[in-house]
C-alpha cells in the first residue's frame, strides 16, 4: 500500500476548466486496500502515468478514477463537480480498459457504430477516418473474434480518434501491439496531448513522449 | 445520442449478434420443445390427460426455457469489456435495460410463442383455449424478460452462473404461472379468462415501470 | 439531523454503544419466551376442535410474522444501502437473511406438524404455507446471491437490489397463491383459519411473538458486531481492540 503527499502542480484560474482533481483517495479491492491518500491534480496537457508492477492495482486505480467503481475513501471532481453521475465527465471521457469493450460478433464498423449510438460524446471525425488513423482499415470488415489482439487492440483504440474527448483514461494501451503501432499511439498521444488534452495510463511499461510525464508509483510489490 | 437512437442501437446489436451466432440463439428453444415433449413420456399418451395438463406443461417449459436463455444476455458483454463502455458511455442504463429485455423477447419470447403452437396442438389443446395460452404467453413472456433482465444483471459473471440465475427468478415468475396456466384452464372448460388476462397485463405494465431502473442499479453495482 | 444519523452509523460508535444491547435483549428474551411458553401451554384452555395439539400455534404464528416482519427490516436497511450507502445498513441486511430464513423454515416445519393431526398428510399446498415456501426461497435466493459475491459491500448491495425486487413482489405473490388456492378446491383453507380467538389463547401469542421479535434483534445485533468487525478489519480502532482482547486473554 502506497502513502501519497500531495503534488504540486501549476494552478489553472477557472473552477471550470478541464482538469480532474483527485484528493485523499482510498481504493480498496475486496478487504485489501491498494492505495490510500492519492491526491493529484491533471490539468489541460498533463501526462500521468500510473506505474507499478502488476497486481499492484493499477487497474482498479483508474477504474475509480473513471467512475466505475466508487472509491473507499476521497473524491474525484471534473471540472469542479464530483464525477458521480456527471453527465459532463461522461461526455468527455475515453476509456480504454485492458478489456477490448469490442463485441466479438460484430466488425469494428459495427462496434463503433453502436459505441457512437450510445455515445454523449461528439464525434470529431468518420468512423473510417478513425480506423484509417488507427490503421484498421483494412480488417474493418471481419468479425472481431476473428482479429489477432494487436488488431483488436487497434480497433478498440480507435475510440480514442473517433471521438472528441479532452480527457483520456488508457489501462495498458500497448499490450499485443507491434513497434510501428506503439509509435502510432504514442504519436497520437502526443497529439491530444498538444491539443491541451488530459492523459491518464496505467502501464507498468516505458513509453515516449515529447511531453512531460508525472509518474505515480503504485508500488513494486506484486500483491 | 438521442433515446431512439440508444434503444434502436442496442436492440440492432441483440439482433446482429443473434443472427451471427444462430446456433446460441437456437439453444433456448430446442430447449423448450424437448421440455415439453417430456411429458407424455412421463405421463403416457392419454389424449384427455394431457388436454388437462397441457397449459401447465408449456407454461413450466416456457419459464425453465427462459430462465435458461437470460443468462447469456449480459455475460458476454461483461466478458468483452462492452457493458462497461455501456455505463461509461453516460447512455441512460434504464433505458439499455428496456432495449436489452425487448430484445430478448424478441429472440426469445416470441419464438417460443410460435413453437406453443405445434406444441400445444400435440398435447391436445386447440380452438379458442390455445388463442388464450398465445395470449396469455405473450403477456407473460414479455413479463419474463423483463423480470429477467433485472436479475441477469445481479448475477453477470458470477460462477453458478445459469443454476443461480434460474435459482433467483423461478419463484418471481410464479405470479405469472398461476395467471397464465388459470386463464388457459378457464379457457378450456368454457368459463371467461379476461381477469388472469387483464393480471397478466397489470403485471406487465408494473414491469415495464419498474424493472428497468433495478436493471441500471443493479449494472451500477456488479461494474464495482 | 443527518450528520446524527451519520455518526450513529459510523461503525466503530454503533459498536461501541451496542456492546450492552444484545445482552439485555436476550435476557427479555428469555423472560418473554418462558411467559409465554407457560401461558401457551400451560395455562391456555384446549381447544375444543383440535385438542392440545392446536399449541403448536405459539411457535408457528409467531415465526410466519418474523419471517414477513424480518423480510421487511431487510428491505428497509437495503433501502437505505442503496440510497444513502450507509454500511451498517448493508450488514444489517445480510445478518438477518440468514435469520429470516430460518425463521421461514420453522414456520413451515410447525405448520407440516400441527397439518399431521389435522388433515393425517405432512403437507397441504394451503395459501399461506405455500406462500410462505416461497418466501423461504426468495430468502436462499438472497443468501445465494450474497455469498455468490466475492466483494462484500458489492455483495451487500446486490442483495439489497434483490430483497427490494422480493418485496414488490409479495404482495403480487401473496395475493395470486391466494387465488389460485381458491380454484383449486383444498380442503383446508378453513381449517387454517382461527376462529374468533379467546383471550386466554391470544396474550400467550402476543408475547411470544414479542419474544421472537427480541430474539431476533438479539441474534441479528450479535451478528451485525461481527460483521463490523470484519468490514473494519484494517482500521486502527478495530486493530487495537483485536491486540487489547487477545492480551486479555493472555493475561
Amino acid at each position: 500500500m502506497q502513502r501519497f503527499h500531495r503534488q504540486h502542480q501549476a494552478t489553472v484560474p477557472a473552477a471550470a476548466s478541464a482538469r480532474l482533481e483527485v484528493r485523499d483517495l482510498d481504493v480498496e479491492r475486496g478487504a485489501r486496500s491498494l492505495v490510500s491518500g492519492l491526491a493529484f491534480d491533471a490539468a489541460p496537457g498533463a501526462l500521468i502515468q500510473l506505474g507499478g508492477a502488476n497486481g499492484s492495482g493499477k487497474t482498479s486505480v483508474i477504474r475509480t478514477l473513471a467512475g466505475l467503481v466508487a472509491p473507499a475513501a476521497g473524491s474525484v471532481h471534473w471540472r469542479g463537480e464530483p464525477i458521480a453521475g456527471n453527465a459532463r465527465f461522461h461526455a468527455e471521457l475515453a476509456f480504454v480498459g485492458h478489456l477490448s469493450g469490442l463485441c466479438g460478433e460484430l466488425d469494428a464498423r459495427e462496434n463503433l457504430g453502436f459505441q457512437l449510438a450510445l455515445a454523449r460524446a461528439p464525434a470529431r471525425c468518420t468512423i473510417d477516418e478513425a480506423l484509417a488513423r488507427l490503421d484498421a482499415r483494412r480488417f474493418a470488415r471481419r468479425p472481431v473474434r476473428q482479429l489477432s489482439a494487436g488488431q483488436r487492440q487497434r480497433v478498440a483504440l480507435a475510440r480514442l480518434a473517433l471521438f472528441d474527448c479532452p480527457l483520456w483514461m488508457l489501462d495498458e494501451p500497448f499490450t499485443a501491439l507491434d513497434a510501428a503501432t506503439r509509435g502510432q499511439l504514442e504519436s497520437l498521444i502526443d497529439a491530444h496531448l498538444d491539443a491541451d488534452g488530459t492523459v491518464i495510463i496505467a502501464t507498468h511499461q516505458l513509453f515516449d513522449s515529447r511531453h512531460a510525464l508525472t509518474l505515480l508509483d503504485l508500488g513494486s510489490t506484486r500483491r | 445520442m438521442s433515446m431512439a437512437g440508444v434503444f434502436a442501437a442496442v436492440v440492432r446489436r441483440e439482433l446482429r449478434r443473434a443472427a451471427r451466432s444462430q446456433s446460441e440463439a437456437l439453444y433456448p428453444l430446442i430447449f423448450f420443445v424437448l421440455a415439453v415433449i417430456l411429458y407424455p413420456f412421463a405421463l403416457g399418451p392419454d389424449p384427455a390427460l394431457l388436454a388437462r395438463v397441457a397449459a401447465g406443461v408449456v407454461w413450466v417449459a416456457a419459464l425453465l426455457a427462459a430462465s435458461l436463455s437470460l443468462d447469456t444476455l449480459f455475460r458476454n458483454d461483461y466478458g468483452d469489456g462492452s457493458l462497461e463502455l455501456v455505463v461509461l458511455s453516460g447512455a441512460p442504463l434504464a433505458l439499455v435495460a428496456l432495449a436489452k429485455a425487448s430484445a430478448h423477447w424478441l429472440l426469445s419470447g416470441v419464438p417460443i410463442l410460435l413453437l406453443a403452437v405445434p406444441l400445444a396442438l400435440a398435447l391436445e389443446l386447440g380452438g379458442t383455449t390455445l388463442v388464450i395460452l398465445l395470449a396469455s404467453l405473450a403477456l407473460g413472456s414479455a413479463c419474463m424478460s423483463l423480470i429477467g433482465t433485472a436479475v441477469s444483471a445481479l448475477t453477470v459473471g458470477l460462477r453458478g452462473g445459469g443454476m443461480l440465475l434460474a435459482m433467483l427468478i423461478l419463484p418471481l415468475y410464479i405470479p405469472l404461472l398461476i395467471f397464465g396456466a388459470a386463464a388457459t384452464s378457464n379457457a378450456a372448460l368454457g368459463l371467461g379468462a379476461a381477469a388472469e388476462l387483464y393480471f397478466l397485463a397489470g403485471l406487465l405494465v408494473l414491469a415495464v415501470t419498474l424493472t428497468p431502473w433495478a436493471t441500471a442499479a443493479a449494472l451500477k453495482i456488479r461494474m464495482g | 439531523m443527518f450528520a446524527f444519523l451519520h455518526k450513529y452509523a459510523s461503525l466503530m460508535h454503533f459498536y461501541r454503544l451496542s456492546a450492552r444491547w444484545s445482552g439485555w435483549l436476550a435476557l427479555a428474551t428469555a423472560l418473554l419466551m418462558a411467559y409465554g411458553l407457560y401461558g401457551g401451554l400451560v395455562t391456555a384452555p384446549a381447544d375444543y376442535q383440535q385438542g392440545d395439539s392446536f399449541r403448536i400455534i405459539y411457535i408457528h404464528v409467531p415465526s410466519a410474522w418474523m419471517s414477513l416482519f424480518i423480510y421487511m427490516c431487510m428491505a428497509g436497511a437495503g433501502a437505505v444501502a442503496l440510497v444513502w450507502k450507509i454500511k451498517l445498513a448493508e450488514i444489517w441486511l445480510r445478518a438477518s437473511a440468514p435469520l429470516g430464513a430460518s425463521f421461514t423454515f420453522l414456520a413451515l416445519v410447525t405448520g407440516s406438524i400441527w397439518g399431521k393431526p389435522m388433515w393425517g398428510t405432512w403437507w397441504v399446498w394451503d395459501a399461506r404455507l405455500t406462500s410462505e415456501l416461497i418466501l423461504l426461497f426468495l430468502y436462499v435466493g438472497i443468501m445465494a446471491l450474497d455469498n455468490a459475491i466475492e466483494d462484500r459491500r458489492t455483495g451487500a448491495r446486490a442483495a439489497a437490489v434483490l430483497t427490494l425486487i422480493g418485496v414488490v413482489n409479495i404482495p403480487i405473490i401473496h395475493y395470486s397463491v391466494e387465488w389460485w388456492s381458491t380454484l383449486h378446491q383444498g380442503p383446508t383453507v378453513s381449517k387454517l383459519d382461527r376462529p374468533s380467538i379467546h383471550i386466554d389463547m391470544l396474550i400467550p401469542l402476543l408475547v411470544m411473538a414479542i419474544a421472537f421479535t427480541t430474539f431476533y434483534f438479539a441474534a441479528a445485533l450479535a451478528r451485525v458486531r461481527g460483521g463490523i468487525l470484519a468490514y473494519d478489519r484494517n482500521t486502527n480502532w478495530v486493530r487495537e481492540l483485536v491486540g487489547r482482547e487477545a492480551a486479555r486473554g493472555h493475561g
